[in-house]
């Protein structure tokens, strides 16, 4: 699904000290599958979301998304990937505050038919929320509901790929590995990326790819991962 | 692409942050219309007998020259008589005139209206107690209390003008007794004397509203006078008085009223739109990370600012409506005055101010809009 060729992040390019964020490096990513990336605090996890996702663009290097390479597409090509073919768990939820679960669930629905709004539902009633909970605004959730929440709300178009950027950072252990056994399920059909710094999150990834300082370190498939 | 933001949700759930909006908003709009809707009530009152009533009856007294009478070439009773004998002529051949149905030689009282702002006269007639019914007739008035003028010096008066002078049937001005009252229609008032007052002598034109310039039409009988010597009421003179003495006069006092409520609204809506704003830039930040463009964005805002100023206008409205009727039944109507409710040129001042508001909304928002930033953005200002 994914084709990264020698891919290149230089944050204050204006600085006489270039700081590289993502070193060139190619990697290729399967059409679907939980697809781990793992490392330390700066090491590019996040910037490499950030740039498949199109929310950033790379220096150098060229990312192909179906064969289409997306490094230098228009604003409105970038917005119409992002609502129609990818979904997003940041790592801080940003489910709006005065809203019910329930709408920020829809907020990112791309139609707001009745099916979609059953398939919300059914998200959220598959992740453990109750009807009176659907109602609830966010800040009288649980943080594993609210995490909860935002997943179902990136997975509310069906998007082919979905992001997750430490979706289990704020999460104990039991609501962790409840959110990673949701984008498990999802990933038999469709491709989960899971940015984490957490090895035993990973433990049922289909791949696990490796970051260090701006580079892939190792990248393991699943009968090593 | 696809659904829309949408403005409603928003607004369902911030109901009171909305509703301070719009109740300010509203309150500022329905102050400026109630303040129109009042100062207005002078206009609406003095022009009724300054225009309205001046199309079917006229006033007017020309200067002694005009009947070739020279004080210092005759006696005082000479001279009074012959104005006397010159008044009576020219009212017999004004009464020949296309449009005039009745003029006479006469003597004319006048009751002072006070209105919101300002003050006018109200000229009426004294005529022989057998024109009475005539000029009443001719005027449209009923009488509703009391008896028809009799003795010299018997008066009746409009309701309206009673309630304003607070003045009651049966109560004596000025050496009138006021012994009938009519419907609140006209500023209509009438006195019996069989003869004009020497020194008062005007002419009173009945006519069918076809005449508006009634000193060209004494010109055209042949009389010679200097404007400045000479009185008309008639509708050219009550538009002109009209315009200069109290509608240009308010109109300054509406423009300051005006700019203070544009001033206010703004500042107003400036100072509690922003304060909202800061709290959803996580929203909007959201909003273009998972796709909406910001033009998505803006127009989410404004359709939500719209509805926000539609339901203000509807509020005004009603606050409006609502003020309005209870000004009339409490203040105008008992004191006698006229007041109309709608003000074409104030609602549009009023839509004037929400596009004012609306224009001025826009920097704000515009700079809102340039602070989006996407996720990606925000992690980044935060490990910066």
């Amino acid at each position: 699904m994914f084709t990264i060729k020698n891919i290149t992040m230089i944050y204050d390019m204006e600085k006489v000290e270039k700081v590289y964020a993502l070193g060139g490096f190619d990697l290729e990513l399967p059409d679907k599958g939980l697809v781990g990336i793992i490392g330390p605090s700066g090491s590019g996890k996040s910037t490499l979301m950030y740039c498949l996702s199109t929310l950033k663009r790379p220096t150098e290097g060229a990312i192909l998304y179906n064969g289409r390479d997306i490094t230098n597409l228009k604003d409105s090509e970038r917005e119409h990937l992002r609502r129609e073919e990818f979904g997003f768990v940041f790592q801080r939820h940003f489910l709006v505050p005065y809203m019910s679960v329930f709408d920020n669930v829809m907020v990112a629905a791309t139609k707001h038919s009745a099916e979609t709004k059953e398939w919300g539902r059914h998200l959220l009633t598959e992740f453990g929320l109750k009807e009176r909970e659907m109602n609830k605004r966010p800040a009288k959730l649980s943080g594993g509901q609210r995490q909860r929440a935002a997943i179902a709300r990136a997975m509310i178009n069906k998007p082919r790929v979905l992001f997750a950027d430490e979706p289990t950072a704020a999460l104990d252990h039991e609501n962790a590995f409840a959110v990673m056994a949701i984008l498990k399920e999802y990933a038999k059909e469709n491709l989960v990326l899971v940015i984490t710094h957490d090895h035993s999150i990973l433990k049922d990834a289909d791949c696990i790819v490796e970051m260090w300082d701006g580079n892939i370190s190792a990248k393991k498939g699943r009968e090593s991962a | 692409m696809g659904q829309k933001l949408s403005a409603m949700t928003y607004i369902k759930n911030n109901k009171r942050k909305v509703s301070v909006l719009v109740i300010s908003m509203a309150m500022c709009l329905a102050l400026f219309y109630l303040t129109q809707f009042l100062l207005t009530v002078s206009v609406e009152t003095f022009r009724v007998f300054l225009v309205e009533q001046a199309k079917t009856v006229q006033y007017f007294r020309l200067p002694a020259s005009a009947f070739d009478v020279d004080f210092s070439q005759m006696s005082e009773e000479e001279a009074y008589e012959k104005l006397a004998v010159g008044h009576e002529e020219l009212a017999v051949r004004l009464e020949e005139v296309e449009g005039v149905k009745k003029a006479y030689y006469t003597d004319i009282g006048r009751a002072t209206v006070s209105a919101v702002i300002g003050q006018y006269q109200v000229t009426f007639p004294f005529l022989p107690e057998s024109e009475i019914d005539g000029y009443m007739e001719h005027c449209g008035v009923e009488l509703i209390e009391g008896t028809l003028p009799k003795e010299e010096n018997d008066i009746i008066l409009s309701e309206n003008i009673l309630k304003n002078i607070s003045l009651k049937l049966g109560d004596e001005v000025s050496g009138m007794k006021i012994v009938g009252v009519t419907d609140d229609n006209y500023y209509f008032g009438c006195g019996v004397r069989e003869q004009a007052t020497l020194g008062n002598q005007w002419i009173c034109v009945l006519m069918d509203g076809s005449i508006e310039d009634l000193s060209a039409v004494v010109r055209q009988l042949g009389y010679e006078y200097d404007e400045k010597d000479a009185y008309f009421d008639d509708v050219k003179n009550g538009e002109h008085n009209l315009k200069m003495d109290v509608v240009d006069a308010i109109e300054f006092s509406m423009n300051l009223i005006y700019i203070g409520i544009v001033c206010v609204v703004s500042i107003l809506v400036l100072i509690v739109y922003v304060s909202y704003m800061r709290d959803r830039r996580n929203e909007w930040c959201l909003y273009s990370s998972i796709g909406f463009s910001r033009k998505e964005i803006y127009a989410a805002i404004m359709r939500e600012l719209l509805f926000t100023f539609v339901v203000a206008l509807v509020t005004a409205v009603v606050i409006s409506a609502v003020g309005m009727l209870a000004l009339d039944a409490l203040m105008i109507d008992a004191q006698g005055l006229k007041c109309r409710y709608w003000h074409a040129d104030t609602v549009l001042e009023c839509m004037t101010v929400l596009v004012v508001v609306m224009g001025l909304l826009q920097i704000p928002i515009r700079y809102a809009l340039y602070k989006i930033r996407t996720i990606d953005a925000m992690d980044d200002e935060l490990n910066a």
